[in-house]
């Protein structure tokens, strides 16, 4: 790849810069080719945008995961492995950016979801015991916050669409499938 | 058979410049652990699993933290509770939610370090970010986060309980280092690292007979502010330092794409003012901006400065100095710097020439002075 493609890597930008003009091959034992043409499909797209600043983190408005442009959402549509994937290789050869748009995106899949919807989503496994669970749950419990409003509206409109699939005797199928597609 | 070792390998801040050390590496093992044959959530590493919570709104926060033993250690974990953002809670959100709130997070931290520590958690200190839109938070809050140190960005935009008055109050007795503001110490200005403040549609409860406007309350503080916490890199709305206005935020692409060119992040001339770097500071607007960039290399320039021409008068030009120094055109009539023909040359000439009579007048008196004494 070309040598301004492959600066979009920190982890490789360090690298060259260390060892100067050479035709040696880097070896990224980290990531695997597949995820490779990924990452580069993604700094090829992304060659000529400013690097990432030190202090860009200091900028609050920065932390909005609403804010992916229609290329980069085409791009992570992947499937969930490949996804994690790509944000261990960007967090591997320190692509700021490519990790950013990784944990934007689980980010969005996590939102307004219960514990057991995200476990579902994502295939983790339950593994606390009954009596951690319960210590969990109360310490959930203890902190006090009041109700989001977006989880608020969400759940009124899940009652109503719940109440109209009952009143069409449609049962509740139609709503579980809405459930889980929304 | 084992596969060479190279720079990859090693942590990127160790590596050195040297030519030499390179190769003598190159017959080494590799040290990085080999890729997990399966990926999930779960295995991801701290630094990116917290680095997904900071999108999310505190009740999802929790609820991934739920999910299993590896997921539950993310909560013990500081970074988690630097960015809050508390907006989608609305107004029922007052001081005292806010405080409950940070008593739970105090605990949680708690809990999440397995309970080794039973020292109490200031998790103020741990805030970094905090967005109070919309919310019920009064002027409690408020002075609290700002009398923080270590808060980095504040957004108070449309709170209904915060007024302009408490704000200037609440400069004021930071100011006033003697005085504790609700038994909070007021801190030197320079330890702060306030660098944005959001404050748009502030209620102001002032009386509609005030000789000063919203607007020039606004104006006040803002410059004000920026005294009182110097690392400040952007106020919204801002004021423009120069003509005193709030810039519009119809400026703000002009500023950000002028920004950007001076800087040399604008590579590609099509870019759209969604792809421009963000703005560290805005505290001019793009008319006073403009007149204070150099139009050959687009440098700033934070002071006007001068430039003596051949002739050695000084006449104001839109370069910076080092422009100047090549033999730039004026502005105004595009004559060389320092051209006898020039308007502002000749504007500078009967300035310089007044200077040089009043320097002359003062010598003069002087020595019938000295020669008044002598006799």
């Amino acid at each position: 790849v070309d040598k301004e493609v492959a600066d979009r890597s920190v982890l490789l930008k360090n690298m060259l810069e260390d060892v100067g003009e050479s035709d040696k091959p880097i070896p990224l034992p980290n990531v695997t080719g597949k995820v490779l043409k990924k990452v580069i499909t993604y700094c090829e797209h992304h060659r000529n945008d400013p690097l990432p600043q030190p202090d860009d983190d200091l900028d609050d408005t920065k932390r909005r995961s609403d804010d992916i442009d229609d290329w980069d959402a085409d791009f992570i549509k992947v499937d969930n492995d490949q996804l994690f994937e790509l944000i261990l290789a960007a967090n591997y050869m320190d692509i700021k950016p490519l990790l950013d748009l990784g944990c934007k995106t689980v980010a969005n899949m996590i939102k307004g979801k219960t514990p057991e919807q995200i476990r579902e989503m994502f295939n983790i496994e339950n593994d606390f015991t009954p009596e951690e669970e319960e210590q969990i749950r109360k310490e959930n419990e203890y902190v006090s916050l009041p109700l989001d409003d977006s989880m608020m509206l969400g759940g009124i409109a899940c009652l109503l669409y719940y109440s109209l699939c009952i009143a069409n005797q449609s049962g509740c199928q139609h709503y579980h499938r809405w459930a889980s597609e929304s | 058979t084992a596969p060479t070792c190279r720079l990859s390998s090693l942590p990127v801040r160790h590596h050195t410049k040297n030519g030499v050390a390179f190769p003598l590496l190159e017959n080494h093992q590799i040290i990085s652990p080999p890729m997990s044959s399966s990926t999930s959530l779960s295995s991801l590493p701290l630094e990116s699993l917290t680095g997904i919570a900071v999108y999310l709104p505190v009740p999802s926060r929790l609820n991934l933290t739920t999910t299993c033993r590896s997921l539950h250690r993310i909560r013990g974990a500081p970074s988690v509770w630097q960015y809050l953002d508390l907006s989608s809670f609305g107004a029922s959100f007052g001081d005292e939610q806010f405080d409950e709130l940070l008593d739970d997070i105090a605990g949680l931290v708690r809990a999440g370090d397995g309970g080794a520590s039973q020292l109490p958690v200031d998790v103020l200190s741990l805030l970094r970010h905090v967005v109070l839109d919309r919310t019920g938070v009064m002027m409690w809050t408020v002075s609290k986060l700002l009398l923080q140190r270590t808060i980095v960005s504040l957004s108070i935009r449309n709170c209904p309980n915060v007024t302009m008055e408490d704000l200037d109050e609440l400069t004021d007795l930071r100011r006033d280092r003697r005085s504790g503001f609700m038994g909070l110490v007021p801190l030197s200005s320079a330890q702060s690292q306030l660098r944005h403040l959001r404050l748009n549609n502030l209620a102001n409860h002032a009386p509609q007979d005030e000789v000063l406007p919203a607007e020039a309350d606004l104006i006040d503080f803002t410059i004000r502010i920026r005294f009182l916490f110097p690392n400040l890199l952007s106020v919204v709305p801002s004021i423009c330092l120069a003509c005193e206005r709030i810039i519009p935020d119809r400026e703000m692409d002009g500023l950000r794409g002028m920004a950007a060119l001076r800087t040399g992040h604008i590579i590609k001339a099509d870019l759209s003012p969604a792809e421009y770097p963000p703005l560290r500071a805005t505290f001019w607007c793009y008319r006073c901006a403009m007149l204070k960039t150099c139009s050959n290399c687009l440098g700033f320039e934070d002071m006007p400065r001068s430039y003596r021409g051949p002739l050695r008068h000084a006449v104001q030009v839109r370069y910076c100095v080092c422009c100047s120094l090549n033999g730039s055109y004026c502005d105004s009539c595009w004559r060389e710097v320092g051209d006898p023909e020039c308007r502002l040359r000749n504007h500078a000439q009967v300035e310089y020439d007044v200077d040089l009579q009043n320097v002359h007048d003062a010598q003069t008196d002087t020595s019938e002075d000295e020669d008044e004494s002598d006799t």
